[in-house]
């Protein structure tokens, strides 16, 4: 019982010590009222603890500020007031201009815990050349040991540019804390010309606080310590020696790394005649440079430049990749040039993003997606004669899979990437469009990027927009024509028979102009010709009609334009496909595309009057109409 | 041998076999993160009870018809020994074989290391299979209690979710304000939603993302989301990027928190009941600084617009609580905001030491914060604390608190959670009625604490349980009658005591003194060191294989140091007494007092070498089942209440498998620790003649005095100067957030050397304990840190 007594009193006494000792150490935290005298006004009180800091204003901005002469500033705050009768080493002054620290404050409190603060003025004093240094060696590398080497050796160099290195004054000086509290202690010092150890000019401006403006140039992979990770070497001053010593660092301890090995991607190639591909280079370290110079190994087979290889003629050669550090590092790549395929053929090559979850495409949506868009191009006139169509699929991350697009080069429309393609993918400028919203898996919205313009390449780009995504509402592409493009347009004058005036046929001129302007035509690249083919008989006018030889489509002729006028029409599939009747001033003739027609405005005025299954007949729109024409199978 | 006996104990050893296949198969699958796990390792303890039971009823076979208690056991077992297929077979002929053979004399048969048959019918009266059982049901019971709170009376439905690569870019591009918070690749992010019943798709109710610090889970900010959702608010808890259950390693996307609101934000289908005009966020520590890049990125234009037919440019998050983080890069983004702010930073915040220059201090810091909002500067020249700022109704609303408590604690402060509840009713327009003082949250943390008690309980239960069986029963010591045939627990020990001459006092208790004066010396050196030569350093951006939990390398230098100090000072001391007898033998001639018995605690004995090295294998597979155990009973409560085991700074979390193979990597070296304590305690400190309540409470004592004087140091010195002891160290390294891990530490190595003890008692050897609370500790430990394995 008496143990069991004196247990309970052990532990009881063991308690009351351990609160005992709490409350002695918050009575360790104890208030100081600062207030500051600036010119004679007193401020404050500011409250102090080993909690709390204060914050003071800056005595420069007080009405009355605090006077400071030309050649010196305001350093911080001092206890003393009769600071300036004082040695320089006897008077203690805050770390911070505006940061009052009970630390800094607490032995010149009086009884009562009130200290006064009055404000230092120095004289700027500018040293020859300060060189700062980060003094955090996890972070910096670099510790005092490195750094008086560093001091000797700059001292060497810059007694061997003349100067008298004895009677300057020049400090390499260490700053410690994290970025923000050096950086502070920088601006505060602000006799800084070199920073040493530190980071990327984000990081001092952002986390160090620093002002962009003072930091005249900032450059990385700088190795003072020959052994760790480059860090950088910024300059805040533009004076002569700093500019020395800044290029001295930079000559001594800018390291490149140096490749050990060089690899080219892709290895091997197939490439067509006149056709060129990319190569990359990349290099072991990872982060050693890759400059590098090419060459082919036969110049007749292929040339190469800044990678880019062009196939010359048929054959093989060895493309090279020299570093430009080390003649014995090199990489190779088999190049071998094959004949184009045959260029009556186009080669539309679309890539797509295998990887399904990201993408949402698969091999099933991509055939269906081919099936489709192979259907629209033979409306347009393409098919396994004159097209090649190429779907091939691309793995990996993002960045992977568009650096193999870029290398391969000859990719035209990529499907299922995201906006990332220019920033991740490392694309930016490589593509001409990249549009999201493209949802050839229903239930998944990609982007669909366009890397070439042709016009196969824009007709297959619109239909995938027009056909995958919700609300688009962009025209077509038109084929495109060359400058001067001329449209030859007959029409049979002998009204009486035809019904067509020259007023008509001027306006049929100007609505088609209109047409052909609002489809992106410009209008000074072609011209559409309204022809009089002449009032006489059909025989004759067809005589002149084929001694002409130009017309493309013709007004007003009756049925026997083929048989009396041997006027050959273009023929169709249907029977009389090219050769419609149009009730025109009343009277029913034909409208007519001739087999001798050359331009490539006849299609679209065909079109333009006829309609096509995505657009409706001009010939039996109200304006047509109102012209004196009427398109009875319309009606 | 009477045949069907036979054939019993070889399907008794074909399940152990099997017990052994399957616990490998069930590894596999947990190392490919396949669910199936579980399935197997079921079938590993189904297949080792069942090799027991087997055993048990060869045993009790005596030639006769067997009783019909014993059939309906053969029967059983016979079944069940369906999961060892070779086994089935065997229990099967041994079942239906009717044929009476001899006999013989049963004093023939029974190894002498068998129990005799009167000791396994008080299997289900000893004590440890009570204590076991208790141990269980109070589990389960303090489990639903804090289900209970948790759901706060099940009135929230908390579900876990996974957010995946592909679910970012499901809608709407993965935009906000045509900005793409998207990731790529097969990573995850690993959240938590409370939905509170009130919170519906013709009601929806405003949400709060919660983010948690450095190293922590989204478990550890559970109060926070269970008294937003009381009050109405949905909430989403997050673990960041290489934290949890979380496989991201980056930091990306502020360490994933972009994702998971731009998903909810953008979910048309999952989320109706969320208010989209309505998102808040908070964030402690860096997860604070988190939410400020969070609420910068998607601030839009506007913070609210009146008119909705305009284009939506307008802030996403409306309000945010920045709690513990006070950097000046994240000071740089307030200005963007556009959005309601608070702020709180403990008063006795450790970390404030890095910031006392006129760019970084708090005072700074919060002045800004309340300056410069929405673009504009508002000329405030002093912050008043708790004072209302700004207008909530236009965004422009600041707070600054400053809370009496530390870092790590202002998360469990009851202070600083009332606050972050009151700013948010307001500013979300809750309205709840329900007092930011009004908490419950504590009862989760308490039943979870008792949870985590009985769950260790359990564990010591299961090990006497074990040791009733033949398999392990072998495995006690016949020289060590302290432990009895039942595997009592607690009784007192008959263990040959030391001599206790002065010499070996003196040695003793300088042993005792010197290990506890360079534990708590070497700890933050070592702790520096860590950063030095392991590939993680200090940075957040280093993945690798290679120890990759960056906090804890600090631990595992500490452990191997001093648990190699404590076996050579053991072995050392030893040597070094011997040697003084028998110069005492040379000088004066009289009979030297050796004393070697202490290393007999230290083999694992066997007949022959197959026999030890048997042994070995049933005391690392003893040590599994405890650890297996332990994770199984973690899993059923998750499964079944959503809880794991943990009080405040102290957790057990479900397994997953990047925290499992990480924790692999730390556990043969620190298990040089826990040796060498189970050795100190078992080998040394037993054998002093104490009672053993004494012996537990000194090598209690003993092992966590050293570490609990780094806290005492770190504070006096803070409370005295205003910074920490452990604030730099070395080369300006920041090393005060390991001091921060010692609070859980000093608790675990207070523990640890009862454990040991009570493990030794049990099972004879001094190596089951140490290795299976070895695997808890250490499993627990890196479980509530950060890990960068790229897996």
């Amino acid at each position: 019982m008496k143990k069991r007594i004196w247990s309970v009193a052990l532990v009881a006494l063991m308690c009351l010590t351990l609160f005992a000792g709490c409350g002695l150490v918050k009575g360790l935290e104890r208030d100081i009222q600062v207030t500051v005298v600036v010119e004679g006004k007193t401020y404050g009180p500011y409250t102090v603890n080993i909690f709390n800091n204060a914050i003071v204003p800056n005595p420069q901005e007080l009405d009355p500020p605090l006077v400071v002469a030309d050649g010196m500033r305001f350093v911080g705050w001092t206890a003393k007031q009769n600071w300036q009768d004082l040695d320089e080493s006897d008077v203690q002054i805050t770390s911070n201009l505006y940061l009052i620290r009970y630390n800094e404050v607490k032995d010149f409190a009086d009884e009562q815990g009130n200290v006064t603060l009055y404000p230092v003025v120095r004289p700027i004093v500018l040293k020859d050349l300060v060189v700062a240094w980060y003094n955090k060696e996890s972070t910096s590398h670099l510790n005092q040991e490195i750094m008086d080497g560093f001091e000797s050796d700059m001292r060497a160099f810059i007694a061997s540019k003349g100067y008298d290195v004895d009677n300057l004054d020049i400090e390499v000086r260490g700053y410690e804390g994290n970025v923000g509290a050096s950086c502070g202690a920088i601006k505060k010092d602000g006799d800084v010309d070199i920073m040493v150890g530190w980071s990327s000019t984000s990081n001092l401006t952002g986390t160090g606080g620093m002002d962009p403006a003072a930091i005249l140039v900032n450059t990385g992979d700088i190795y003072i310590n020959p052994d760790e990770g480059g860090r950088y070497a910024a300059k805040l001053q533009n004076r002569e020696l700093a500019n020395l010593v800044y290029q001295w660092i930079l000559d001594t301890y800018q390291k490149v790394i140096h490749p050990t090995t060089l690899t080219l991607t892709p290895s091997t190639a197939e490439i067509e005649v006149g056709k060129s591909q990319v190569f990359q280079v990349s290099a072991e370290p990872s982060n050693a440079k890759t400059d590098v110079t090419w060459s082919s190994s036969d110049q007749s087979v292929a040339t190469v430049d800044n990678g880019r290889v062009t196939a010359v003629a048929t054959g093989t050669t060895t493309i090279t990749a020299t570093s430009a550090y080390n003649g014995n590092v090199t990489a190779t790549a088999t190049v071998t040039v094959v004949d184009p395929v045959p260029t009556d053929k186009e080669t539309l090559t679309i890539a797509w993003y295998n990887l399904e979850k990201t993408s949402g495409l698969n091999e099933t949506y991509i055939a269906g997606y081919v099936a489709a868009l192979k259907e629209y191009l033979a409306n347009k006139g393409y098919n396994d004669d004159n097209l090649v169509l190429v779907t091939r699929p691309y793995e990996g991350d993002v960045a992977t899979s568009c650096g193999t697009i870029m290398s391969d080069g000859d990719v035209d429309i990529m499907l299922g990437w995201g906006k990332n393609i220019g920033t991740t993918g490392g694309m930016a400028g490589q593509f001409i469009d990249n549009v999201e919203g493209a949802k050839i898996n229903p239930d998944v919205s990609r982007y669909v990027t366009r890397l070439t313009d042709s016009y196969l390449v824009r007709l297959a780009f619109w239909w995938t927009e027009h056909t995958y995504i919700d609300g688009f509402e962009g025209a077509e592409p038109v084929k495109p024509i060359e400058d001067g493009t001329k449209l030859v347009v007959g029409w049979y004058s002998k009204t009486g028979t035809s019904g067509l005036t020259a007023d008509m046929m001027t306006a049929v001129q100007t609505a088609f102009t209109d047409y052909l302007v609002s489809l992106g035509y410009d209008q000074t690249k072609f011209q559409i010709e309204i022809r009089d083919i002449g009032d006489g008989g059909v025989a004759d006018v067809g005589s002149a009609v084929n001694a002409a030889n130009d017309y493309d489509i013709l007004f007003g002729m009756g049925t026997n334009i083929t048989t009396t006028g041997k006027i050959e029409v273009k023929q169709g599939e249907e029977t009389n496909q090219y050769r419609k009747d149009v009730i025109m001033g009343g009277k029913e003739r034909n409208i007519a595309w001739l087999e001798m027609s050359q331009s490539p405005l006849a299609e679209i005025m065909w079109n333009w009057l006829f309609g096509t299954d995505s657009s409706e007949a001009w010939l039996s729109s109200a304006q047509a109409q109102q012209i004196g024409f009427t398109y009875p199978e319309a009606a | 041998m009477y045949l069907k006996k036979k054939l019993l104990n070889v399907s008794a050893i074909l399940c152990y076999v099997f017990t052994a296949l399957w616990i490998v198969t069930a590894a596999c699958f947990f190392a490919l993160s396949n669910n199936l796990y579980w399935m197997f390792f079921a079938f590993a303890l189904v297949s080792l009870v069942d090799g027991f039971v087997l055993r048990s009823v060869a045993d009790q076979i005596d030639g006769t018809d067997l009783p019909r208690k014993l059939q309906i056991e053969l029967l059983v077992a016979w079944i069940a020994s369906i999961v060892c297929p070779p086994a089935f077979v065997c229990a099967a002929i041994a079942y239906f074989r009717k044929k009476q053979d001899d006999f013989p004399s049963p004093e023939k048969e029974r190894p002498v290391s068998q129990p005799s048959p009167q000791g396994n019918k008080r299997f289900y009266r000893s004590r440890c299979f009570i204590v076991m059982c208790a141990a269980l049901g109070a589990v389960l019971l303090f489990s639903f209690c804090g289900m209970c709170f948790e759901t706060v009376g099940f009135s929230v439905k908390v579900t876990d979710g996974t957010l995946t690569s592909e679910m970012t870019h499901a809608y709407n591009d993965g935009k906000i304000n045509g900005e793409e918070f998207t990731f790529d690749g097969d990573t995850t992010y690993s959240y938590t939603m409370y939905k509170p019943n009130t919170a519906t798709e013709e009601t929806p109710a405003p949400v709060v993302f919660v983010l948690p610090g450095f190293t922590r889970t989204k478990a550890t900010m559970t109060q926070y989301a269970l008294e937003f959702a009381r009050r109405g608010a949905v909430a989403f808890t997050l673990d960041p990027g290489g934290q949890g259950s979380t496989t991201e390693p980056s930091t990306n996307g502020a360490n994933g928190i972009e994702y998971l609101v731009q998903y909810v934000y953008n979910n048309t289908d999952d989320f109706k009941f969320c208010d989209k005009n309505n998102f808040g966020a908070m964030g402690h520590s860096a997860g604070g600084g988190n939410i400020t890049t969070l609420a910068q990125d998607m601030a839009g234009e506007v913070f609210r617009r009146t008119d909705e037919n305009d284009k939506r440019v307008e802030s996403v998050i409306k309000a945010i609580y920045i709690s513990g983080y006070i950097k000046q890069s994240s000071a740089n983004r307030y200005k963007n905001f556009r959005c309601n702010a608070a702020m709180s930073y403990a008063y006795y915040d450790e970390g404030s030491f890095r910031y006392q220059s006129d760019d970084e201090s708090f005072e700074v810091v919060s002045l800004r914060f309340i300056n410069e909002v929405n673009g504009e500067n508002n000329g405030y020249t002093t912050v008043e604390y708790d004072h209302d700022y700004g207008s909530m109704a236009d965004g422009t609303y600041r707070v600054v608190h400053r809370e009496k408590i530390n870092h790590c604690f202002e998360m469990y402060d009851a202070t600083s959670i009332a606050n972050t509840i009151d700013f948010f009713d307001v500013a979300l327009g809750l309205d709840s009625g329900i007092g930011g003082g009004n908490q419950i949250w504590f009862g989760k943390e308490f039943f979870n604490g008792l949870a985590l008690a009985a769950a260790f309980a359990f564990v010591i239960g299961l090990c006497g349980v074990l040791m009733m069986t033949p398999i392990f029963s072998s495995l006690k010591r016949k020289q060590t009658e302290s432990v009895g045939e039942t595997g009592e627990i607690l009784s007192s020990p008959t263990v040959q005591s030391a001599p206790q001459s002065v010499a070996h006092k003196v040695i003793f208790w300088l042993c005792m003194i010197t290990t506890a004066v360079i534990a708590c010396l070497d700890y933050i050196p070592l702790a520096n060191l860590s950063i030095q030569i392991f590939p993680t350093h200090d940075s957040a951006s280093v993945y690798t294989f290679t120890f990759p939990a960056r906090m804890v390398n600090a631990i595992l230098l500490w452990a191997a140091i001093n648990g190699a100090i404590g076996l050579v000072l053991f072995f050392g001391t030893t040597a070094i007494e011997n040697l003084y007898e028998f110069i005492k033998f040379k000088v004066t001639g009289k009979t030297p007092n050796y004393d070697w018995n202490k290393f007999k605690e230290i083999k694992i004995g066997g007949n022959k070498w197959y026999g030890v090295l048997f042994n070995v294998l049933k005391t690392i597979l003893m040590a599994f089942v405890m650890f297996g155990a332990f994770y199984f009973l973690l899993q059923i409560c998750y499964w079944c209440f959503h809880q794991d085991f943990r009080f405040m700074l102290v957790s057990a979390s479900p397994l997953n498998a990047r925290m499992f193979v990480t924790a692999l990597e730390y556990m043969p070296i620190i298990f040089v620790f826990y040796i060498s304590n189970s050795i100190r305690v078992n080998c040394s400190i037993a054998r002093e003649g104490w009672k053993e309540w004494k012996v537990m409470l000194v090598s209690a004592l003993a092992n966590s005095i050293g570490l609990a004087f780094i806290l005492l140091i770190n504070y006096v010195c803070f409370f005295a100067t205003g910074a920490p002891y452990y604030g730099y160290w070395g080369n300006h390294q920041e090393i005060w957030l390991f001091v921060n891990m010692v609070f859980g530490l000093v608790v675990m190595m207070f523990i640890l050397p009862i454990f040991n003890r009570i493990s030794y008692k049990q099972t004879g050897n001094v190596w089951t304990g140490a290795i299976a609370w070895c695997m808890i500790f250490i499993m627990m430990t890196v479980s509530a840190s950060v890990s960068y394995i790229p897996m």
